[in-house]
């Protein structure tokens, strides 16, 4: 059988929550046969986050590394403020979920990977019908936090799991993507990629969907972050071209939210 | 009950009716840890965590068993028997056991098999001397 390559696009290191170095976990990914992790952490300023990548590159693995930021806000226009300034150097962009306007943000916004844990500290699974229609359309992925799972039991955790799995029903209506992360804060809490299917199969998916919630969803969602990069720099430098030779912006796109309206302004620059 | 009636165990009616013993598959893990864990607290993570998870009737549908001869020591390698549908459900107990003893741990699980024999012969490294029988 030809081995699948398993993705885990949520792990913390000691530069934010958690207690393990960039190198350990690296390690810890290679024990567990993973393709491709993203050390996610909640960074200030960008040579932190500079830093992470310079760690990065200093370990010699087989194992892809991609370096993301966690991104909290409390309302879409702080969101889109904050995708502006972090999109150009982070890999992928994770959205802390838990308040509603939060999570409603993030799903609306294409340039987002993934909302994390949208249940988290709520009464409800965080997610409804609109919210998980829009991430649908803009491809924004909707976490099953493993560390959630792992770090609660009794009836918290009974909550927990009633609530992805609401979230997981929405998502299988609509078509959103569903990927599950290990949200690891040690290298203790990482788990290998069939494992952490086991999660998404808890929640009401079939082994077939489970398993493509570690491996092709999460590489079809890292397709659709890297053309969004090279988008946004592209506009950043016609733009700044144009200012320089005093022509001043033309058809610019404020609305980094949408990856459609930027492809309208290439398209119409072209013609 | 009527009087006179025998009392039949519903499991074993299931089996009768089907006609056939239940299908087991069998898991097996690898122990990653710092340091060495011994193989009763191994068992001891696995039950609890089954029965935490889906309680002890869910448990009692997977029909676990952890056999003692099979525990390899140096490879940290040991088999977990449950029934064919319940594979899932028995990855997902094995996935959340952060503790073995008192020492963390991660049980990965490397391969699932449907015999114990495959299991031996890929993933404990024993040579199935019938199969060179009829080579010969």
């Amino acid at each position: 059988m030809v081995g699948r390559n398993y993705f885990d696009l949520h792990i913390a290191s000691n530069h934010s929550f958690g207690t393990s170095s960039v190198e350990e976990i690296i390690r810890q990914a290679e024990k567990l046969d993973l393709h491709t992790i993203a050390i996610v952490d909640m960074v200030d300023t960008k040579s932190e986050l500079q830093s992470i990548k310079a760690e990065v590159a200093a370990v010699k693995t087989p194992v892809r590394v991609l370096v993301g930021v966690e991104l909290r806000v409390s309302d879409s226009a702080e969101l889109q403020k904050k995708i502006a300034e972090w999109r150009p150097f982070a890999e992928m962009i994770a959205v802390s979920g838990g308040e509603l306007a939060a999570n409603k943000a993030a799903c609306e916004n294409s340039l987002v990977t993934l909302l994390a844990h949208p249940e988290f500290k709520r009464r409800d699974s965080g997610l409804d019908a609109e919210s998980v229609a829009s991430a649908a359309k803009n491809f924004v992925a909707i976490e099953l936090n493993f560390r959630e799972f792992l770090n609660t039991f009794g009836k918290l955790r009974s909550h927990i799991l009633s609530h992805m799995s609401q979230n997981v029903a929405l998502a299988l209506k609509s078509g959103a993507p569903v990927i599950v992360t290990s949200a690891a804060e040690s290298v203790w809490h990482m788990r290998a990629g069939r494992e952490l299917a086991s999660l998404a199969y808890l929640c009401g998916m079939t082994r077939e969907q489970a398993v493509a919630a570690v491996t092709a969803v999460p590489e079809r969602l890292l397709q659709k972050s890297r053309p969004a990069i090279e988008i946004l720099s592209l506009e950043r430098k016609v733009n700044a071209e144009l200012q320089v030779g005093g022509v001043g912006r033309v058809g610019g796109v404020d609305d980094v939210n949408d990856v459609d309206a930027v492809d309208a302004v290439d398209d119409e620059r072209r013609r | 009950m009527m009087r006179g009636d025998v009392m039949v165990n519903p499991a074993k009616q299931n089996i009768e009716q089907s006609g056939s013993e239940p299908r087991f598959r069998y898991l097996v893990f690898e122990v990653m840890s710092k340091k060495e864990v011994a193989l009763p607290d191994v068992v001891q993570a696995i039950w609890q965590s089954s029965n935490q998870l889906f309680g002890e009737a869910g448990t009692a549908e997977f029909q676990l068993w952890i056999p003692a001869n099979l525990y390899d020591k140096s490879k940290r390698r040991g088999l977990v028997r449950c029934t064919h549908d319940n594979v899932e459900k028995v990855r997902s107990v094995i996935a959340s056991i952060k503790e073995v003893g008192s020492e963390p741990a991660i049980l990965k699980v490397v391969g699932v098999t449907g015999t114990i024999r495959a299991a031996k012969r890929k993933y404990f490294g024993v040579v199935d001397l019938r199969a060179y029988e009829h080579r010969k």
